[in-house]
């Protein structure tokens, strides 16, 4: 259940960057499927970690982008199915070009002081 | 009330980064080498570290931390060997972070230490986003686990600096397509060195070339291969 360690890791680094006088009311991440977090079990996560921090009811958007593999022999770049598809080609060896991603991509916020009309 | 949406793009574990970044700077002014081990719960990492400690324990100043979920157990068992090890229990934590690494640390006397060997959480996922400042990853598997534990997590493999197979002696007596696990690995990482090992048949020679090969002090400690 690492993605109560991620929600924490989420947290801290939000902490840096939350503006003052700002209300967090959602945040954007995009992590790859190498990474094995369940989307779904991150929600939850989030969910308890934000309402720890004050940050009750914002919204986690998760990305989760496909598999993007490269062959190792002739180039081919393609998104298998599963990250254990070979190349049409037949070569074994693939580079992982996408699908290992682990990022913050933003925070939505919103003044906590209403602006003047 | 204005909402508007503010860029970050960091990497989610940046401040876990930040401190195994600090972890290393503190290794690397040590002299130590530093491995973190990875596996599942009976793998037999704990088992390949008692004979690690005994077949090198003369000629390299050998420290372990070692992470659990609860219990010192493996601790007690790696203790016999060595003075050199520290125990970290995570609780529900399934793996090691660099911020516990660091606190271990601080009951390691780094300067009587050569190789400082992690044996992470037992754990095939959870442990390998984090870093803890580590020279090499190693990621551990076993014949008994089934063929198929390589392609089914390939952030192990692909950070993997070194892969074991272990219990090979239990390969008569259990279905393992051998090729096929040697295949998923080169799939995804073909740089990375595969040792198969049978750790309670003491047979774990490569291991311990590959550990006094790569160890910082290779050069200071060339007679180890030549004495063993």
């Amino acid at each position: 259940m690492h993605e109560v360690s991620i929600a924490e890791s989420l947290a801290d680094l939000i902490r840096r960057h939350l503006p003052p006088h700002q209300h967090l009311i959602g945040i954007t991440v995009r992590i790859g499927p190498i990474h094995g977090v369940v989307p779904e079990s991150l929600e939850m996560a989030w969910n308890v970690v934000s309402e720890k921090e004050g940050w009750s009811g914002s919204q986690l958007h998760v990305i989760t982008p496909p598999w993007r593999l490269r062959c190792g022999a002739c180039g081919r770049c393609w998104e298998p199915v599963t990250v254990d598809e070979h190349c049409t080609c037949g070569s074994p060896h693939a580079d992982i070009m996408a699908g290992d991603e682990f990022v913050l991509e933003s925070i939505d916020v919103e003044s906590a002081v209403n602006c003047p009309q | 009330m204005m909402s508007h949406k503010v860029p970050i793009v960091e990497n989610v574990l940046k401040l876990n980064d930040e401190l195994a970044l600090q972890n290393r700077e503190v290794f690397q002014r040590a002299g130590v080498f530093v491995v973190d081990l990875i596996g599942s719960p009976g793998a037999g990492k704990t088992s390949l570290l008692e004979l690690t400690l005994r077949e090198l324990g003369n000629f390299l100043n050998i420290g372990v931390i070692v992470g659990d979920p609860a219990t010192c157990r493996d601790g007690d068992r790696l203790a016999a060997h060595s003075s050199n090890i520290v125990q970290v229990n995570t609780g529900t934590g399934c793996h090691l972070d660099a911020n516990q690494v660091r606190h271990a640390l601080d009951k390691l006397n780094l300067s009587d230490i050569d190789l400082l060997i992690i044996e992470n959480v037992g754990n095939l996922i959870c442990p390998v986003s984090f870093n803890l400042g580590q020279d090499c990853k190693v990621g551990m598997f076993s014949v008994s686990e089934g063929d198929d534990k390589a392609a089914k997590h390939p952030n192990l493999v692909v950070s993997a600096d070194l892969l074991l197979l272990n219990k090979m002696d239990l390969l008569p007596y259990i279905p393992f397509d051998l090729p096929r696990f040697r295949q998923d690995i080169q799939h995804l990482n073909r740089d990375a060195q595969l040792l198969e090992l049978s750790v309670l048949s003491n047979q774990a020679k490569p291991w311990m070339d590959w550990l006094i090969s790569h160890s910082k002090h290779d050069r200071r400690y060339s007679h180890v291969s030549q004495q063993r």
